[in-house]
Formats: C-alpha cells, structure tokens, sequence
C-alpha cells in the first residue's frame, strides 16, 4: 500500500466522517460529537481483550526474543482505541490490567494503572493510527513504552520489584522494539480498524 | 474523571494488597477463571509455536549436528584405537602360548610400532638390544609363521625385514628337498629354486626353513606352493606364498638365533 494510496484513503474517510456529523449539526441536535456506548462493540472488545490476556499469559511467554516477550495486550488497547470510545477504552485498559495482575503473582492493581494510563493516551493518539505504518508502528512502540515505564516506576513505589536493573533496561527497550515490528506487521488489520475521530 | 476513579482504584487495589493482602480472593477468583482458557490457548498454539521454534532452531540444530557428528567421529576413533588394543592383545597371547618346533631358545614378544612402506620395506618393533634383541634374529608372526628377521637394533627398538623385502635369500625344505627362497621385486611371492634331486610337488605343499639353513631354526612354516612348480632341466622352479602378512601383523616374536654357547 502506497503512501499516497493512504493519505488519499485517509483523507476519504476523514471527509465522510465530517459529512456524517455536518449533518447531524445541521439538524440542529447539539449532541456530543462523541458517539453513543455501543455495548455490543464495547463486549466484543472485552471478549479480545480476555483473549489477549490469556495469550499473553500462555503463548507469548514463549515467543521470546533475547528472552523478552512482545506485549499483546497493550497492541489490543491501542488498536481498541479506534472502535472505542473515551471511557470504554479506559475500562477496557482497566479491566486488561486487571486481569494481567490477577493471573500473575505481583501486586494487584500495577498492571491495571499502568494499562489504564496506556488507555488514556492511546484515546489521545488514535488519530495517528490511521497515518501510515510507519506513524501506527511509532504510536504502538511508543505506548508500549509508556506501559512498561508506568509499571516499573509503580512496582517500584509497591516495593515489588525484584529484576536487577539491566534486565529491566532490557525489557523496558526490547518489548517496545518487539511491539512496533508486530504492528508493522499488523498493520493492514490496524488500518481496517481506524476509523477518523469524530471530534 | 473516570481516569482518575480508575487510577485511584488501581493505586487503592495496590496499597490494599501490600498493606492488608485481604484481595486474594479476588485473584484466586479470577486466575481460576483464566486457568482453564490459558490451557485450551495452550493446547492450540503449543503446537504452533513448537513448529515455528523448530523452524527457528534449525541453525542451532545444524551446529549441535556437527558437533554431534564431530564426537561420534572421535568416539569411533577412540572404538578403533581399543578394538586395535585388544587385537594387539590377543596377538600377544597367541605369541606367548605359542609352541614352536624346535625353538629351544629365548624369545622376545615385542610390538609392531611402525611400518616403513616404500622403496625398503620394513617393520620397527618396540624391543630393541636392551631386550636382547639384536641383528639378524629370526622373527615370528603370531601364528609361529616366519616373518623375517631383524634388520637393525637400537637400544630400545629394532626394524624388521620381512622376508618378502629381504635381499637375501632363505634356504627351505620341500617336500624332503632343499631349496632357496628368494623375493621377487614388487611381488608378494616368493621364487623357489630346487636344485638338487627335484622332487614331485604339487599346489599347497608346505615350505619350512631348512636344517641347512644357518639364519633361522629348522622347521618354521614358511609359506605354501602356489601354482604349478616347473622343471627346466634338474632345476625345480615354483612361487611360494608366505603364510605371514607384514602387512597385518601387530606383535611379533624375536628368537634369539643362532644360539649361543651355552644354550
């Protein structure tokens, strides 16, 4: 896919998104341009994010580069960020991390802040994921950056911190790395699921 | 907002656990849960990854292959090196219980060492003037069969010239009649001359050392007829082939010959 395939492409569903909400404005309805809860989306990404989890707890763990595995579960928020929107996203970051804690030995709750805080910035930076891999690609590398630096500061405000500190070096820069080659490679799902903001 | 309810939930989840530890419960609720899902996602990409690990390791299995390869080789090396230990071994029992005809005289088990293959053929032997051997003793196979005989000593090892490779000659016993032996120049045979009184001979007849024969005892088995013998004139000609192989052979017995005076 070229460049200018996707920038036209980008630019077509930019504009009927905006056509969609021109409308709805015309209409004279002041409503929030944000779309209604769709729960069905919202259930159906809690189904992936389960799956993700349990993924990640058996297969990943085996994919392993230099001994570091790539992180699933933070791609599946990232991408969740297109078809979800602002508090769904966060739930659903929430509720991935929580899960991760409760199937692991460490504290409760680390995995849950760190992943909410991926969450968050992944709603911010869901515009870039429709620009191209290489743009996608970065955004991945950079909230799976975001995830493992949240986690390691808070294990290490929890006192649960027990890898010495070039194995944590290794992990904080080898997932990310992992991660943006999975999402160069997944690109073509990514860009079926990015749809425009409707802000 | 919700940011913020969230993120407090999880610092409270955290702070509970490590000051209370009261939420293992919930995990033990929710682990179970993932239990049985995380072993179904097991039993289907297990296999996968299996695969693709295989793919990956292909390199590795390649060098591990070789190096594999590399200590079979040396194993067998070490197999050969024993199994040519314990034939040695053997040559040498078979030497010590051998009953020679006639050989009333000192002998000398030694081990072949080495061989000398080009233009002057030879063994060298690991018992040298130290052991008594010295130039010109007659030297056995294991079987008893003559070889040859001592071509040089040193003080702790000798050479061997087989008979085959010897420039001189051998005087034997032919069916009651005295011949030479001499060896033919790139053969493994050996020419027989009778000269005196030729007798009947036929292929396979035995060809001992003679009585008159001043290098070596009487009696040793030398080799057999091979082919027919020819008379041309009063003079028997025929091929002899040894029974020894200088070529097999890896222990030999040194006969101290001619005797001494006193034995």
């Amino acid at each position: 896919m070229s460049s200018r395939f996707r920038s036209r492409r980008y630019r077509a569903r930019r504009e009927s998104a905006r056509t969609v909400t021109g409308s709805l404005s015309r209409r004279g309805s002041f409503l929030p341009l944000q779309r209604s809860i769709r729960w069905g989306h919202g259930l159906a990404w809690l189904g992936v994010m389960v799956v993700a989890v349990v993924l990640q707890m058996s297969v990943m763990g085996r994919i392993q580069v230099a001994g570091v595995s790539p992180d699933l579960v933070t791609l599946v928020i990232a991408y969740a960020a297109f078809r979800v929107r602002d508090n769904g996203i966060l739930f659903l970051g929430f509720t991935g991390g929580l899960l991760l804690d409760a199937s692991g030995t460490a504290v409760l709750g680390l995995w849950s802040f760190s992943l909410t805080l991926v969450a968050w910035v992944a709603m911010f930076t869901r515009e870039q994921g429709g620009r191209g891999v290489a743009v996608n690609a970065l955004r991945i590398l950079f909230l799976t950056l975001l995830g493992m630096v949240a986690h390691t500061v808070i294990s290490i405000a929890f006192g649960d911190w027990s890898l010495v500190i070039w194995e944590a070096l290794r992990r904080i820069t080898l997932t990310p790395v992992l991660n943006f080659l999975m999402a160069v490679m997944l690109f073509p799902l990514s860009s079926r699921l990015w749809v425009p903001s409707l802000k | 907002m919700v940011l913020t309810v969230l993120l407090l939930v999880s610092v409270l989840s955290a702070t509970l656990e490590v000051r209370a530890g009261g939420w293992g419960v919930m995990r033990v609720g929710l682990g179970s849960w993932l239990v049985p899902l995380q072993r179904v996602a097991s039993e289907i990409f297990d296999p996968m990854v299996d695969t693709v690990e295989g793919l990956v390791g292909i390199a590795s299995l390649r060098s591990e292959n070789a190096a594999l390869r590399a200590e079979l080789a040396e194993t067998l090396a070490e197999m050969a090196a024993v199994e040519d230990q314990l034939a040695r071994l053997e040559s040498l029992e078979r030497l010590a219980g051998l009953d020679l005809p006639d050989v009333e005289q000192a002998t000398t088990l030694a081990n072949v060492v080495g061989r000398q293959v080009g233009f002057e053929f030879h063994l060298r032997i690991d018992k040298g003037l130290e052991e008594g051997v010295i130039a010109g003793n007659p030297v056995l196979d294991e079987n008893g069969y003559l070889l040859g005989r001592v071509g040089a000593s040193a003080q702790d090892f000798a050479t061997v010239i087989p008979i085959t490779a010897d420039v001189e000659g051998l005087t034997v016993l032919v069916a009651g009649s005295v011949g030479i032996l001499r060896p033919r120049v790139g053969s493994d045979l050996l020419s027989l001359e009778i000269i005196d009184r030729p007798p009947i001979v036929a292929e396979g007849e035995e060809v001992v050392t003679s009585q008159l024969s001043v290098n070596f005892p009487p009696g040793l088995p030398v080799g057999a007829l091979e082919g027919e013998a020819e008379v041309v004139g009063s003079v028997l000609r025929g091929s002899v082939k040894p029974f020894s192989d200088p070529q097999r052979v890896r222990a030999v017995l040194v006969v101290s010959w001619p005797p001494g005076p006193n034995e």
